[in-house]
């Protein structure tokens, strides 16, 4: 009897030994596409007009945010108070935020808003939390633009909100990072469409971010930017936003 | 007993392998589109609907402030500006889907543009665009993702009363 007993705790435990195996060794594999910020970032915008937005937020006073909100309460807090959530199955996944964005001086020159759905090749094995993710950028007195973009969180997922969540305890540091992941085969996102000044230009976008800190009740101090690297206007007159 | 842990540790690590391929992140419900009977030949129309307790946030210009807390607008280059985040139904009433209105100068000419996107799951995102707020149904659709990758033809929005819209897109099809 004791034999069976001693034989059957060793089970478990070497049960449990092959499942935390299995899951630190996800956690720490270094997949691809983790390091591609500094694959992609050095050459974004080589011979093209780059234009760059910003949107933050902090925790000691007010940002450029409006209104953010998702599925659930968590990760991110929703903003402002009262903001309904997106809990219908159709949209559960997703997220809307409102923002105002800032130009290289820090004024402000336009309104965004971001919307997300869930993206369905989103694998653990594979270490990728995607999101489809839609950008319209509107700067009052030259136009507005659609973009799109694959965007990948694992990392944000993995080492900053996760063990910020589990831990009850704030994250803090300076995290640099490349969101998007594609759709285009260089890492970048596409314009969807374009009006105004921007009509008939041709170009790609990518979305980095800033993480400062990051509190268990889902407030952040961050900076995230919109680069635009848009093909030379041939059209002498045209006026470069804004 | 060194070979019944190594044994349990296999199971585990299998056990832990099935588990994450098998853990579904994405929990993508599947959202048809609801077309109408076929009218002009070489078009598609569809109808979506949002209703007044569909709007997720709504600040600006002439824009009921919801929720009531939300910041306004009080940057000098975004006067006259609106923007609202909403839930899109379609028309039986399901929502299947997320939307932003944003209304502003397209240029410094004082007519008044609006631009909508559309984010429908895994249909993918529709961009629409009304170069003046003033001409009622005189929309266009611009572009899109997945299903309505390079999706052209009319679009329109009708306002109503309790601060939603009747939406109609008439595509092109390819």
């Amino acid at each position: 009897m004791p034999s069976t007993f001693i034989r059957v705790l060793v089970a478990i435990g070497g049960f449990i030994v092959g499942v935390l195996l299995v899951l630190s060794g996800f956690y720490l594999y270094p997949f691809p596409h983790v390091s591609r910020t500094a694959r992609v970032m050095p050459d974004f915008g080589a011979g093209k007009d780059v234009e760059v937005y910003a949107l933050d937020g902090h925790l000691d006073r007010p940002g450029t945010t409006v209104s953010i909100t998702q599925g659930s309460e968590t990760p991110f807090a929703p903003q402002p108070s009262g903001v309904q959530l997106l809990s219908e199955p159709a949209i559960h996944g997703g997220l809307a935020l409102i923002t105002r964005l800032r130009d290289e001086r820090g004024e402000i020159v336009g309104i965004a808003t971001e919307l997300e759905s869930v993206h369905e090749d989103s694998r653990l094995l594979t270490g990728k939390l995607m999101t489809h993710t839609t950008w319209t950028v509107v700067l009052p007195g030259h136009g507005g633009l659609f973009l799109y973009q694959v965007e990948d969180n694992w990392w944000l997922a993995t080492r900053i909100v996760g063990p910020a969540l589990l831990t009850g305890r704030p994250w803090r540091g300076q995290w640099r990072n490349l969101n998007t992941l594609g759709p285009l085969p260089n890492g970048h996102g596409r314009i969807v469409a374009a009006t105004g000044d921007y009509a008939e230009r041709r170009g790609t976008f990518v979305e980095t971010a800033e993480m400062r800190e990051f509190t268990p009740t889902g407030k952040m101090d961050f900076t995230m930017e919109l680069r635009l690297a848009l093909e030379p206007s041939m059209d002498p007159n045209s006026t470069s936003a804004p | 007993m060194g070979r019944t842990f190594l044994i349990a540790v296999l199971a585990g690590a299998l056990a832990a392998v099935i588990g994450l391929a098998s853990f579904d992140l994405a929990g993508v419900s599947q959202q048809p589109a609801q077309l109408e009977p076929a009218g002009d030949a070489g078009t598609s129309t569809e109808r979506w609907m949002i209703e007044a307790r569909d709007r997720i946030a709504a600040t600006g210009d002439g824009l009921q402030p919801v929720p009531a807390g939300i910041a306004t607008l009080r940057d000098a280059r975004l006067a006259g500006l609106n923007v609202a985040t909403m839930k899109v139904r379609n028309v039986s009433g399901e929502v299947v889907g997320v939307a932003s209105r944003i209304t502003a100068n397209e240029q410094d000419l004082g007519v008044r543009a609006v631009w909508w996107t559309f984010v429908m799951g895994t249909r993918g995102t529709l961009a629409a665009y009304l170069p003046d707020q003033a001409v009622t149904g005189a929309g266009q659709l611009l572009g899109g993702t997945r299903s309505f990758d390079r999706a052209s033809g009319q679009f329109s929005e009708e306002r109503q009363a309790d601060g939603g819209y009747r939406l109609r897109l008439t595509r092109m099809k390819p």
